[in-house]
């Protein structure tokens, strides 16, 4: 964070100058079409993967995100060296779909990466995502070296200023966000905002500076094209890591949304139904700053039932 | 016997030794298989000594091998096994580059091995092993090969890792270097520098002066039943065979040969013209007497200048590596206070673990979150380079036993991950005072959430807020609620080693009640 005073001066000389100055040499993730015809489908009563192809076919499909010789990063949950039973991470055959759809969509390449907690070999092996990767052609790649990482501006950042991102993320065209759905004993809820954490190197500084503050700032820095949250199965308690298999519910579910604020939103529902979204600190400033919207009543929601 | 073939076979070994040695000590990428750690590890004296001394076994008695072998055929050991003596061997190889003629002379033997050899033994009766660690040639190399060569193979694949990066799609996978402490490569250093000195100025004398195990094995390789020997009947002594003899061991005045320092390398073989030097049988023999001189000379070379130069840019390089980014606001006032430090899993007590390790160091290279680390202190000097718990490099992975796996000696002794899951090494406490959420009134719970056991559990504190609260019954000690606690410079919470590991309760089970079949659309 020692180029804090800098950015600090920069903001100071007006907003959008900075950001310029931020991101004049950055490529921009591609917006999906903007046509689409839901903010966010539902999906309930199957597989991982069959769910996930009812969802994607009634946005457009895959082709709608994700265009021909394009690079795309696929960001799921690989945290800890878990069994995919656990559902620490991220299930590993919704993550091979995702790989092949978007090779399917005319991908060039398909990388896929964690900054993992538990050390990140066991973790890309145990969840099973390695496998699941290399099956589907994609290439998986470290992200436990401070040397992968690029420093980035927050220029909406209120706690959280700077950062260092992996350098796959600024280098793709196309970034999926493939979280798991689990309850997290520090942030209340672990989704697609709070997954992001693991594509920057130093998590301790969040952890110091208000922890839902910095979630909520680093949802304004870019949005993922694409984000998917795996509700196949939940961790109910214990979270993030899990202790045991005793922990998890078999829900069958599936969300896609571009709107990370709304995919958190609607995740916490169905982790809860009694739980209101806006009681997760992070969501409701989030909707504050408006990263995105929390007011499921205000979206356009397709439910698919299987 | 007189031909290259013996020399060609000594290649044969050594290489084969030294590679797969020296590829257990680098292997960062961890692509040992459980189980080639002690087959690796088996014939080396040392490590096989020391465990045998606890638990003797057909595991441990790869020494016992090593000394059949001398009696048969001298101190092959030394040359064809020994990691450290291959290693002298490459360096006396490459240092005939930058000279331009080289030659051995006779030296006689000196009683300074002696002393080595019973401080060492002295060391290894009293269980106080530091000595002897600073002085067995497998734990020498070993460190020199963790603590100095991985560093800087992993820095070449990441700086490989990087060039590649830039024009292509990302090829190689970098890897970290953790809680890299500097003042661990002083020793290593040392001893690299002096065995540059030492083959330098006077080939393999380290083994003949130092080693307590080229010392020991002296004592018995005169007696073997295969020795070289000049054959008076055709010797001239030319000198030839005496010039090529690392150990400088070759009497080219008296045509004898002073077997307790032969190390069998059969570089004297080959040079001589009139086919006086053989492989032969003999009837026991005495060995050749011993005579005191004393050591002089020294100098400084270049070579160490660069050496040391090279190593402390590289240091350089680590430290800058490892700083953090961010600013604490406030850093936290309590220091941790631990009164003793943590030994690996599989060690059973810090007492056992100081009484069996030899500090070679394998299990640090080993080590895949690399949280163990050499010590300096933590021990006491008597715990000298042994490995500890280092919790603010990483922590100890709940799933992983490799370090008992590695281990030559049995100090880490091999468990299965059910039993690891059962013991407890240490037991975290918390510090109100220097934690996140007492302090700001923020959310964290950055150690609950690496937390294996919920022996760390995040319980409700304020309106909208958790705080950590420890179970220290079910804790393991792994140290991943010390590792991740973001406060500096001291924790929020810390593991205390137990001096005795004790064994801690299975994780707490509920089930859990929610039929989710019948749910409608939650939103």
């Amino acid at each position: 964070m020692k180029r804090r005073d800098f950015i600090a001066g920069a903001a100071a000389a007006g907003f959008v100058g900075a950001s310029q100055v931020a991101f004049g040499n950055l490529p921009v993730f591609s917006s999906p079409t903007p046509t689409l015809p839901y903010d966010l489908v539902a999906v309930k009563g199957g597989e991982p993967e069959v769910m996930f192809d009812k969802a994607i076919q009634s946005l457009g499909g895959m082709q709608a995100f994700v265009k021909k010789g394009q690079k795309v990063v696929v960001k799921p949950n690989i945290g800890w060296d878990a069994s995919p039973e656990r559902a620490s991470n991220t299930n590993p055959n919704l993550v091979k779909r995702i790989v092949k759809a978007c090779y399917e969509a005319g991908a060039k390449e398909v990388y896929v990466f964690d900054n993992t907690c538990d050390n990140w070999t066991s973790c890309y092996k145990n969840s099973g995502i390695e496998k699941a990767v290399k099956d589907a052609g994609g290439k998986l790649v470290g992200g436990n070296s401070k040397g992968y990482y690029q420093p980035i501006n927050v220029v909406r950042g209120k706690r959280l200023k700077d950062a260092l991102v992996h350098e796959l993320i600024l280098e793709s065209d196309v970034f999926i966000n493939v979280p798991v759905l689990k309850n997290h004993g520090g942030a209340d809820m672990s989704i697609a905002m709070k997954n992001l954490m693991g594509i920057v190197w130093d998590r301790g500084y969040w952890h110091r500076n208000d922890l839902h503050q910095c979630i909520a700032d680093f949802a304004t820095w870019r949005k993922p094209t694409l984000n998917i949250v795996d509700a196949y199965r939940v961790m109910m308690k214990n979270g993030p890591k899990g202790v045991s298999v005793a922990d998890v519910l078999t829900m069958k579910q599936l969300l896609i949304s571009p709107d990370m604020v709304a995919i958190d939103a609607a995740a916490t529902k169905i982790w809860d139904p009694g739980k209101e979204p806006s009681s997760v600190k992070y969501i409701s400033i989030a909707n504050e700053m408006k990263a995105g919207n929390m007011n499921l009543a205000q979206l356009r929601i397709n439910r698919i039932k299987l | 016997m007189h031909s290259p073939v013996l020399r060609y076979l000594r290649y044969f070994f050594a290489i084969l030794s030294f590679i797969a040695l020296a590829f257990l000590f680098i292997d960062y990428r961890n692509l040992i298989p459980v189980g080639a750690f002690k087959a690796a590890t088996w014939f080396q004296f040392g490590p096989s000594l020391v465990q045998f001394i606890h638990a003797a076994g057909i595991t441990s008695a790869g020494f016992i091998f090593i000394l059949i072998i001398t009696l048969l055929l001298g101190r092959v050991y030394c040359s064809a096994l020994c990691p450290l003596g291959i290693l002298q061997d490459v360096m006396i190889r490459i240092e005939k580059w930058f000279r331009k003629r080289k030659i051995f002379r006779f030296r006689k033997g000196t009683w300074w091995r002696y002393v080595f050899l019973g401080l060492a033994a002295l060391s290894l009766f009293t269980g106080i092993l530091t000595v002897f660690n600073l002085l067995d040639p497998y734990s020498n190399f070993g460190r020199i090969f963790s603590t100095l060569a991985k560093p800087v193979v992993v820095l070449t694949n990441n700086l490989a890792s990087g060039i590649l990066g830039e024009s292509s799609p990302v090829t190689i996978n970098r890897f970290p270097i953790r809680g890299f402490d500097i003042a661990s490569i002083v020793y290593p250093l040392i001893i690299l520098l002096l065995l540059l000195f030492l083959t330098w100025k006077y080939g393999r004398l380290f083994c003949n002066l130092v080693c307590p195990v080229g010392t020991l094995l002296g004592l018995v390789s005169p007696y073997s039943i295969f020795k070289v020997s000049l054959d008076k009947t055709k010797c001239n002594q030319c000198g030839k065979c005496s010039a090529q003899c690392k150990a400088q061991c070759i009497n080219i005045k008296t045509q004898e040969i002073d077997y307790s320092r032969c190390v069998m390398c059969f570089n004297c073989i080959g040079p001589c013209p009139d086919n006086g030097v053989n492989l032969g049988r003999f009837s026991p023999l005495k060995a050749t007497a011993l005579t005191t001189e004393t050591e002089t000379g020294q100098s400084k070379s270049r070579r160490k200048f660069i050496g040391s130069a090279f190593l402390l840019g590289l240091a350089g390089h680590l430290f800058a590596q490892e700083k953090k980014g961010g600013v604490f606001e406030k850093p936290t006032t309590l220091a941790e206070k631990k009164t003793s430090a943590v030994s690996p899993p599989g060690s059973g007590s810090v007492e056992e673990f100081m009484n069996k390790c030899i500090a070679c160091h394998l299990c640090v290279s080993a080590c895949p979150t690399q949280v163990l680390q050499p010590s300096l202190l933590k021990y006491g000097l008597q715990g000298f380079l042994q490995p500890y718990m280092d919790y603010h490099a990483n922590f100890c992975n709940y799933e992983c036993v490799v370090c008992g796996n590695a281990c030559p000696t049995g100090a880490i002794s091999e468990i299965t991950v059910e039993e690891k899951k059962k013991i407890q090494l240490g037991r975290a406490t918390f510090v109100k005072e220097n934690c996140v959420v007492y302090t700001y009134n923020t959310a964290c719970g950055a150690c609950s959430e690496h937390c294996p056991t919920k022996a760390v559990n995040m319980v409700p504190y304020k309106p909208g807020l958790t705080i950590p609260e420890v179970d220290q019954s079910i804790c393991v000690g792994c140290g991943a609620c010390e590792y991740a606690c973001p406060v500096k410079p001291f924790k929020a919470i810390y593991v205390d080693g137990n001096p005795v590991h004790l064994a801690a309760l299975p994780p707490k089970e509920e089930k859990l009640e929610r039929n989710v079949e019948d749910e409608d659309w939650a939103f």
